[in-house]
């Protein structure tokens, strides 16, 4: 097989990749996302590249490179290395009302959770530096309401935004062990719009927007330690960041009483902290284990919001690969992950999530390219809870590494 | 190693992961089944400060009416002529038809009939009235009692039945009349009708600016003729007993012929930032039985300046125009796009009028004022939607 073939068959699976996620992403209603994501910072999007995910997000020790999660992990960086991962979700919500009786709704979404480029920069140091969905708020309800007179009306609460991290991560391979750190720009926007529609003549609906932007920069430090060839231990933790901006509220209606408001706000993010196991026993074998912690009931905000509760999240994640006498390899991943949410939900309850996760990938390019996918199930809430939700999430990422080396400058010529 | 090293391999994870994308994003467009009705222990949390609210204001912070000083310039504009007497009142209408349009001098005039077309009435009836030539030039404007054309002694008199459905026209047989006009083209002034003295109640005939106008029509041996009205109008005069209808204790009045209008006032409160006005709603209960009307068009101006009775400085705009048909308990007007205007401008309050003072002389009560039961007072209702506030501390 010749080299031109190899490319032309390299473009057209790209093309085909990119064409079907474009289609995902256009036939993609916005704000349809779990129900839960409405409360507190939203849900949480677990940004890693595919094949984390696919082994749960067991990220903390894991070697594989990544500017999510412990920033040590960026040391494990030979090539130059771009990421990127396209998600769609489709998520199923049942509410159980006051009576007994049942509501329930199946949406789905797409996103891209995760961009990211990093690059050796030789003596065992490697930058990294992305674009990092953390969490995302999304989602439209509408009731029928009275009046205090008994005059029916609409209201009708609309909801968007997310929690963005564009981190600056720096990671040493010091080969006995790994370091890293890493700068958090983090960024929140979130959008709210309630409307009270009347469909009767002689009364004016009212349309109140309010509109959050703020931006923080926080800190994590990270650590990996091998032990000989057979695992190694990471740990990893995040400063509290506190994040500074503008609330904008807003009155479209032209009866309003008052023009619109600005005024500062400001909220924290909680500290995180994680550990993490990794097992290589035999080269096919990977085992993974993570334990992460946010400490959201610490984390103050100059806003009164749902009750925050810490999380502890809880995952793990094994890996097998084949290896053909070809010579590919074929990676089988599974993980399973649990945690509870960072809130209690309207019936002051903590609510559970928990998921399966799966996955494989290829390499392609004579390996200057790396394509794998992930399908993740899991469910939120039971019986006693606000919502029980189910939801499968399809994700794919395509990776590609080139090598970065210093030019050589070109010797002068002679002068004439 | 690529892929490419071996093209089976690479075929069939390619295809097989393509078509598993494919299908699921397929499926999730087919399958997705929005309800946005879940979520109502969320929203019923968000409602608790965004719900509509609704609050009435009242009793008025002050209210008067008064009596206007005259009856309504315009009146010859009207659409309805008025013959009758109340409690105080006289009412005489005046109607002239083109000299133009009557057949030539000397022409022999067989018989000639005058007919009114009944539109309304007030009291039981009949009404007895008379007709009157009239001797001297008028207008159509308003003209006051004491400046009413000379006219002469009753040609005819009639007794106007009411409430008789069979009857819808008033006829006077006036030969002589047109005969007089016929000949005297120059002395051509019209006719009076005037009530006769003691009655008590009070009819409507369609004036020339409405539909069914008067209609005079002259049979000559050459055929008929019917000259049309050029010009029509009423005349009120006060009579003893006369007491304004303003000042009534309890109640704030509103009345045609000679107007009697209402000012109310209400302080608005502060409804809170970015509040929206759902609907602002000022709301009158009737009192029907001090009232006396059959349908009473009526609307509100905004006061624009301080109160001086008659002179109160008005917009020009007439707002929330409607009939009130009589027996009703309550009358509203909606005025949320001036609820703003009342908070961002001075709050003068309104006038409450009639929309059509010329055309009767019937009036309408409400509670309010001095006196008045203060759960049956005026009230400005208010629904809005609370503005969102930053709140709460860390």
């Amino acid at each position: 097989m010749t080299r031109e073939m190899t490319s032309r068959r390299d473009a057209r699976l790209l093309v085909s990749l990119g064409a079907v996620a474009l289609f995902a992403l256009a036939t993609s209603p916005a704000a349809a996302e779990s129900r839960y994501s409405l409360r507190g910072f939203g849900e949480p999007t677990f940004p890693w590249r595919a094949d984390l995910r696919a082994l749960a997000g067991a990220a903390s020790a894991a070697s594989i490179p990544s500017i999510a999660g412990n920033p040590a992990a960026v040391g494990f960086l030979e090539r130059g290395l771009f990421t990127g991962t396209y998600q769609t979700e489709w998520v199923s919500t049942e509410e159980t009302l006051d009576g007994g009786t049942t509501r329930d709704r199946a949406e789905y979404n797409s996103l891209i959770p995760n961009l990211s480029l990093q690059w050796p920069v030789g003596r065992g140091l490697a930058i990294g530096v992305g674009f990092l969905v953390e969490r995302r708020r999304g989602g439209i309800i509408e009731t029928d309401a009275m009046t205090p007179d008994s005059v029916a009306y609409r209201q009708r609460y609309e909801a968007s935004g997310n929690l963005l991290t564009i981190p600056f991560v720096v990671g040493l391979d010091l080969e006995h062990a790994q370091l890293g750190v890493a700068a958090d720009v983090t960024l929140l926007n979130s959008k709210e719009r309630w409307r009270n529609i009347f469909d009767v003549s002689g009364y004016a609906s009212s349309n109140d927007l309010d509109r959050e932007n703020e931006i923080g920069l926080g800190a994590r430090f990270g650590l990996r330690v091998p032990y000989r060839n057979v695992g190694a231990i990471g740990a990893w933790t995040s400063l509290p960041a506190k994040i500074r901006g503008e609330r904008h509220l807003q009155n479209d209606d032209i009866i309003a009483t008052a023009d619109e408001l600005r005024a500062g706000i400001w909220a924290e993010l909680p500290t995180r902290y994680g550990l993490g196991l990794e097992l290589t026993p035999v080269a096919a074998w990977r085992v993974l284990g993570d334990w992460t912690h946010e400490a959201w009931s610490d984390a103050k905000s100059g806003e009164i919001t749902d009750e925050r509760i810490d999380v502890d999240r809880v995952s793990a994640g094994v890996e097998w690969t084949s290896t053909r006498a070809s010579g590919l390899t074929i990676p089988v991943r599974l993980g399973f992950r649990t945690e509870n949410l960072h809130f209690l939900d309207a019936r002051q309850q903590e609510v559970r999530e928990t998921a399966l996760t799966a996955g494989t990938g290829f390499g392609f390019a004579g390996g200057r390219g790396q394509f794998d996918w992930l399908l993740e199930y899991g469910w939120r809430g039971d019986a006693s809870t606000e919502y029980e939700e189910k939801f499968v999430r399809f994700g794919v990422s395509v990776s590609g590494y080139e090598e970065w080396s210093r030019r050589t400058a070109p010797e002068a010529e002679e002068d004439w | 190693m690529s892929v490419f090293e071996n093209g089976r391999d690479y075929r069939a994870r390619a295809l097989l992961t393509l078509a598993g994308l494919a299908s699921l994003t397929a499926l999730a467009a087919c399958a997705s089944r929005g309800d946005n009705g879940v979520g109502v222990a969320f929203i019923d949390e968000q409602a608790a400060d965004r719900e509509v609210v609704l609050t009435e204001i009242g009793p008025p912070d002050s209210t008067t009416d008064f009596q206007a000083p005259g009856v309504p310039a315009t009146v010859g504009q009207g659409t309805t002529l008025i013959v009758g007497a109340r409690t105080g009142y006289r009412l005489r209408s005046l109607v002239r038809y083109t000299a133009s349009s009557f057949p030539d001098s000397g022409t022999v005039v067989d018989s000639a009939f005058v007919s009114f077309f009944f539109r309304n009435e007030f009291g039981d009836g009949p009404l007895s009235m008379s007709v009157h030539r009239t001797t001297k030039e008028w207008f159509e404007g308003r003209i006051p009692f004491d400046s009413l054309p000379t006219f002469t002694a009753a040609a005819d008199t009639i007794d106007v039945p009411f409430r008789d459905v069979t009857v819808d026209t008033v006829t006077f047989r006036l030969d002589d009349f047109v005969r007089f006009w016929v000949d005297h083209p120059d002395s051509n002034f019209g006719l009076l009708l005037e009530p006769l003295a003691g009655q008590t109640d009070e009819v409507e005939f369609g004036s020339r600016e409405s539909l069914d106008g008067s209609q005079l029509t002259i049979h000559t041996p050459d055929g008929a003729v019917t000259p049309p009205v050029d010009r029509d109008t009423w005349s009120l005069q006060t009579v003893v007993p006369f007491m304004t209808l303003a000042g009534d204790p309890g109640h704030l009045t509103i009345s045609n012929g000679l107007p009697v209008r209402s000012l109310v006032r209400f302080d608005v409160p502060d409804f809170g930032d970015r509040a929206t006005i759902n609907r602002a709603e000022l709301l009158f209960r009737v009192d029907d039985t001090a009232s006396a009307y059959g349908t009473m068009r009526c609307g509100f101006q905004r006061a624009t300046g301080p109160w001086q009775d008659d002179s109160t400085e008005v917009e020009a705009i007439l707002y929330g125009i409607r009939d009130v048909e009589s027996g009703a308990d309550s009358l509203s007007f909606d005025v949320t796009s001036l609820l703003r205007v009342l908070q961002t401008q001075d709050n003068e309050g309104f006038l409450f009028r009639s929309s059509d003072e010329r055309r009767n002389t019937d009036y309408l009560r409400v509670h309010g004022g001095p006196g008045a039961d203060p759960a049956l007072a005026p009230k400005l209702r208010v629904w809005y939607t609370p503005g969102d506030e930053i709140g709460g501390t860390p």
